[in-house]
């Protein structure tokens, strides 16, 4: 059980190392070969842990390898469109100014209901309103809407706006973060002032964000 | 482009690793292998001690080399070999009946062993 037990730490570990080797994607992002790539790891993950005469370099070489192959596959695409092409497809126009392209429809196996789906997630109830509905090569749909049917913009109604920074959080569950204090010109002087006109000490604020203009919103940490 | 380089670092080393635990384990199986042919033929040919003295030196050292087989054969099959093994000295002497086929068992655990880590077209597909 013991051996159990450390292999699933160190398996756990190796996979966190795997998946940030693969990088930043969430789910719904991933190419298809990235997804099979997942499944597999998160299978073969288990094996040694599941079965202790199986030895850990079996678990952990695949892993390794299989990460190894994509990262560098996804290397090779960025190089070389051809490759991209073939390995992860291209997207593909399915709604073309308010029309089906049934054909289209056919060759990716997609339903009504599915491109519905889809148009109703965007918040597109008429597909004439469509200008563009595109298949991504991750199998989700991206929706333009034809121009009238767009959501009103600052640009369009002559308003213009001074770009701002979000607010930074300076104190996250009671720990100053440093680096985000030049962001918003401040420095621990600044926050010092704030907290003993509140009468807190840094570890008694949960959240305390800051904007440019100085604007605050503090947030007590509950006992 | 890091990671793409650290990727094919990372894919080399791999190789290398699976390189020599294969070469390893050859090397081991066909001296192990070896030991006991020496051995089978010295007690078949009368010289009982000479084989004796042959098994306990190999069986030493397989034992000394089993922990490290463990990093890249499935238990089961380390397992298998291993009570083979085991019995060789025994029956060796005792003169037992089953000593021919105990060593033709362990012979053909090794070759399996061996022919299991050498890349085929059978073993790969």
């Amino acid at each position: 059980m013991l051996i159990v037990f450390l292999r699933a730490i160190v398996l756990y570990i190796f996979v966190i190392f795997a998946i940030r080797l693969m990088g930043k994607r969430q789910i719904g992002e991933l190419q298809p070969s990235e997804l099979v790539v997942t499944i597999l790891v998160s299978n073969i993950a288990t094996l040694p842990i599941e079965d202790t005469s199986i030895p850990m370099s079996l678990g952990i070489l695949p892993i390794l390898i299989l990460v190894c192959l994509d990262v560098i596959m996804s290397g090779a695409t960025l190089k070389f469109r051809r490759l991209r092409s073939i390995i992860s497809g291209n997207p593909k126009i399915i709604i073309r100014d308010g029309v089906l392209d049934q054909k289209q429809m056919k060759i990716l196996r997609f339903s009504l209901d599915d491109i519905m789906e889809a148009l109703h997630q965007d918040g597109v109830f008429d597909i004439s309103e469509v200008q563009f509905a595109i298949v991504e090569t991750t199998g989700k749909i991206s929706v333009y809407q034809k121009p009238e049917y767009q959501p009103l913009t600052n640009g369009d109604a002559g308003v213009t706006k001074k770009a701002k920074n979000p607010p930074a959080i300076i104190i996250n569950d009671g720990i100053v973060i440093d680096d985000a204090l030049p962001s918003v010109k401040i420095n621990r002087g600044w926050i010092d002032k704030l907290l003993s006109r509140k009468g807190l000490s840094v570890r008694d604020v949960f959240l305390l964000t800051v904007s440019e203009d100085l604007s605050y919103n503090l947030i007590k940490k509950e006992r | 482009m890091q990671r793409v380089k650290l990727c094919i670092v990372l894919l080399s080393l791999t190789f290398l690793a699976s390189l020599s635990g294969m070469f390893f384990i050859t090397y081991h199986c066909n001296e192990l292998s070896g030991d006991i042919t020496k051995a089978r033929d010295a007690y078949y040919s009368g010289d009982k001690e000479t084989a004796l003295a042959i098994m306990e030196t190999a069986v030493s050292e397989w034992n000394r080399d089993c922990r490290a087989f463990s990093c890249f054969v499935k238990g089961e099959k380390l397992m298998e070999l291993n009570s083979s093994v085991s019995r060789l000295i025994p029956f060796m002497e005792s003169d037992n009946d089953e000593l021919s086929a105990e060593f033709m068992t362990t012979l053909s655990h090794l070759e399996l062993m061996h022919e299991a880590e050498i890349p085929h077209i059978y073993n790969i597909f």
